[in-house]
């Protein structure tokens, strides 16, 4: 096992990382996971250049490294901050939203076809919201003891 | 290969057993706190296996069997609105990362060679992994996934709110841990916990006496991360029932409870190496790489004599000190703490590089720079106790000043 | 007899994974509720253990090659169950495990802190944030838009830009030639592989690498600054109506 197919073993995964959140980052909606998506291509990047910088007896591979992770956390925090913001705005997590800015003469992109929810997808644990008062039955609290 | 495996056998078994029969210290010194006797009936049953005798009282030692054996044999249940595999992931995860961290922490220096080996056998599991303090942080970073989770999966509005509260909480305090420990890190060169052992028996100064306000900063965010009193807030009953472990019964709930008196001992193993000086005690156990039998005996006393006081200490401030509010808690901890730990970096930065620059190590001069640093952290005390009340205070205040109302950036 | 020693010699590696799955089958087997399954079990799971122990010498040699085939295979199991996940909430912690996979990855390459500060700043506190904010933001019920994607082409498109990225570069072996600068095992020990990893990381990082270090530090707190100042909005406007009323 020398070193260059150590070094090609390490960039085929790399590569693996990049290319499945590529694919990732494309074809999922909503907004959160799209950016989970961005750091696992971040990923990928970093695995590549520490087994480059392996392969050439260098520290830049772990230096760049270093500061994609320090970059990559002051991103996830301003990422997050608008993604909230975001969803204050409109409801929703999901990119199609935001439209507004598509190009002149091009039509929207509307959902035509929503599968309907299926048995297995079970609804997931929620905040009740706060500040609905719960259904009394008039009868049974003119009936109740006062606590 | 198979001296890992024996050690990591002592280790597990030792732990385990340790936690369950200090479950029962635990109950014995709130009892003597509280003026009452602890738990003192359990003992042997010996009229379980041959009637006619009586069970024999051993001073309450029967308890943690007792208990064990109940949680095993209760009714676990699985509520049927639970998201059933992050259920069962949370107390997994964080009795796992409880446990892995005991894998880089010494629990005695080393037996010299010649009986069971030819080399002497350190006795710690993964001997000289030169990043062991950043592994036990990584893992304190994963059981807060085990905190965030057994509030998510419960679908349930207290456990998930006792879930954020909690792990805001250790996540909080995550930076005054690190911030106190750079002043030891700094001070030995290197991240090993063995070796920052071996520094403090080299100069015969404990870090505890040349970075006070680093130990102070260390010892309270260690508090709170194993979610001791007075930082219980996640998981009193008075507060949030019973915060993230509501919905847990049976074995899920003994890991969980037996997850965080594991973060306690971690806790208070880290005190004693880092800080308190490990196993190194002045007369007694030699302070060299080399060690004789009798030498190393010594040690492995002492560190766990020192480690067992420390764990009292813990005990004992549980029954004794009032709890922080959530967020008298989390402003603590950015205001007051992270301030405190930049201060006492700041500081050991300057005193060592004084001592590099002067040329001078010797005893004369670790006395002035702890003199220093002590001048240094009563001073910050004084400063944070004025200016703690001022910034911490969290109060509704009646009066509107005009900035509040225009502070639409 | 003396054919069949020198195969299971040659493929250690699958008997002790076979070994592997027998005697977990074993385990499940005297879990079962039928006395003959539990002694099937017990039979079972001896062989497995038996065929585990059997080979246990030989594999020391392949060890590396296991574990970097056990790191790589979380890595990127967990990475394609991340983006294919219905759940944001299973999306992340996927993501966590591949973290951990990643992680591996790095220690196997003598990048010791960049493996435990990986799970430290990333795995404990980035993933751990976008569980925060997803389990505020999570819409009632199941959301539309988990389960579809863009309609016309973007995945198809997807699959095939990142086979062309994987399929050029897993071909790329040939081509590497010898490393720039000479890279035997003392030359790499006296530099990356050093010893004192972390002495030799932080010299080079503050060294080579201040003004850098600066920079990401200022860009750190202008982030902090910066997500604030996005999230904050202020006490209501209505509020001076009312104190305009009362005083």
């Amino acid at each position: 096992m020398n070193e260059a197919s150590l070094l090609h073993n390490y960039l085929v995964v790399g590569s693996l990382l990049f290319g499945i959140g590529l694919i990732g980052f494309l074809v999922r909606r909503n907004m959160i996971v799209m950016f989970l998506c961005a750091e696992m291509m971040l990923q990928g990047i970093s695995l590549s250049a520490i087994a480059f910088g392996r392969y050439h007896n260098d520290w830049g591979g772990q230096m760049l490294v270093i500061f994609i992770i320090a970059v990559a956390a002051a991103e996830a925090g301003i990422a997050l901050a608008l993604i909230l913001m975001v969803f204050h705005k409109s409801g929703t997590l999901d990119m199609a939203f935001w439209q507004d800015l598509r190009e002149g003469g091009h039509p929207a992109f509307i959902d035509h076809r929503v599968p309907e929810e299926q048995a297995e997808d079970r609804v997931w644990p929620t905040l009740t919201p706060a500040g609905i008062e719960p259904e009394v039955n008039e009868d049974e609290q003119l009936h109740r003891s006062k606590v | 290969m198979i001296e890992p495996l024996i050690k990591i056998a002592i280790l597990i078994g030792g732990l385990m057993t340790g936690a369950a029969y200090f479950v029962l210290l635990e109950r014995r010194m709130a009892a003597w706190v509280q003026d009452r006797v602890g738990p003192n009936r359990v003992g042997f049953p010996l009229s379980q296996f041959v009637s006619g005798l009586k069970d024999l009282r051993l001073f309450g030692l029967g308890q943690p069997a007792a208990d064990g054996v109940k949680f095993i044999l209760k009714e676990e249940y699985t509520p049927a609105h639970v998201d059933k595999r992050l259920f069962v992931l949370a107390p997994i995860s964080i009795l796992v990362a409880a446990l892995v961290t005991f894998a880089v922490i010494p629990f005695g220096d080393v037996l010299p060679g010649g009986v069971f080996g030819d080399e002497p056998i350190e006795m710690v599991v993964s001997p000289g992994a030169g990043v062991g303090m950043l592994v036990v942080f990584a893992l304190s970073s994963i059981a807060v996934y085990g905190v965030i989770l057994g509030g998510w999966a419960s679908n349930n509005k207290y456990s998930f709110l006792g879930g954020l509260r909690s792990s805001a909480q250790l996540i909080a305090y995550e930076l005054p841990l690190g911030l106190g420990i750079l002043g030891v890190i700094l001070a030995t060169g290197s991240l090993d916990i063995g070796e920052i052992i071996g520094e403090q028996a080299r100069t015969g100064w404990w870090f505890a006496l040349t970075q006070p306000l680093g130990f102070f900063v260390f010892c309270v965010a260690s508090f709170a991360e194993a979610a001791r009193l007075p930082f219980d807030l996640p998981e009193c009953e008075q507060e949030l029932i019973g915060g993230y472990h509501t919905e847990y019964s049976g074995i899920k709930l003994l890991l969980f409870l037996v997850a965080e008196f594991l973060h306690m001992i971690a806790a208070s193993f880290l005190i004693v190496m880092l800080f308190l000086g490990g196993w190194h005690f002045w007369f007694l156990t030699g302070s060299g790489s080399e060690a004789t039998w009798f030498q190393a005996i010594m040690r492995l006393v002492v560190l766990n004599a020192k480690i067992f006081l420390v764990i009292l200490f813990f005990m004992l401030v549980r029954w004794s000190w009032p709890r922080f509010r959530f967020d008298q808690l989390m402003a603590f901890a950015w205001k007051v703490m992270m301030p405190l730990g930049l201060i006492n970096f700041v500081v050991v930065a300057i005193l060592d590089q004084l001592k590099i620059v002067s040329g001078n190590d010797s005893s004369g001069m670790n006395l002035v720079c702890a003199l220093a640093a002590w001048g240094i952290c009563i001073g910050a005390w004084v400063a944070i106790s004025i200016a703690g009340p001022l910034v911490a205070d969290n109060r509704p205040r009646r009066e509107l000043n005009s900035f509040e109302i225009d502070s639409q950036m | 007899m003396n054919a069949i020693e020198v195969w299971l010699e040659e493929h250690a590696l699958l008997v002790f994974c076979c070994g592997l799955a027998i005697g977990a089958i074993g385990i499940v087997l005297r879990l079962a509720q039928a006395v003959y399954c539990r002694k099937l079990g017990t039979v079972v799971g001896l062989i497995g253990l038996v065929s585990i122990g059997l080979r246990l010498p030989e594999l020391e040699a392949a060890l590396p090659q296991a574990i970097f085939g056990l790191m790589a295979a979380i890595a990127v199991i967990a990475s394609a169950a991340t983006i294919t996940s219905r759940s944001p909430v299973y999306a992340a912690i996927w993501f966590a495990i591949s973290l951990l996979g990643t992680a591996g990855l790095f220690l196997l390459q003598g990048a010791h802190f960049l493996g435990v500060a990986t799970i430290v700043v990333y795995a404990g506190a980035i993933v751990v944030t976008f569980l925060f904010v997803l389990m505020l933001a999570q819409p009632e019920g199941n959301a539309s838009y988990d389960r579809i994607s863009w309609a016309g082409f973007a995945t198809p498109m997807a699959l095939i830009a990142s086979a062309l990225l994987v399929g050029v570069i897993a071909n790329s072996l040939p081509s590497f030639g010898t490393p720039s600068s000479s890279s035997s095992l003392e030359q790499l020990e006296d530099r990356v592989l050093h010893e004192a990893h972390v002495a030799k990381l932080g010299s080079e990082l503050f060294a080579r690498h201040l003004i850098s270090v600066e920079v990401v530090g200022t860009i750190l707190l202008v982030a902090l600054v910066g997500a604030i100042a996005i999230v904050i909005q202020g006490k209501p406007r209505r509020r001076s109506a009312e104190e305009g009323a009362a005083s």
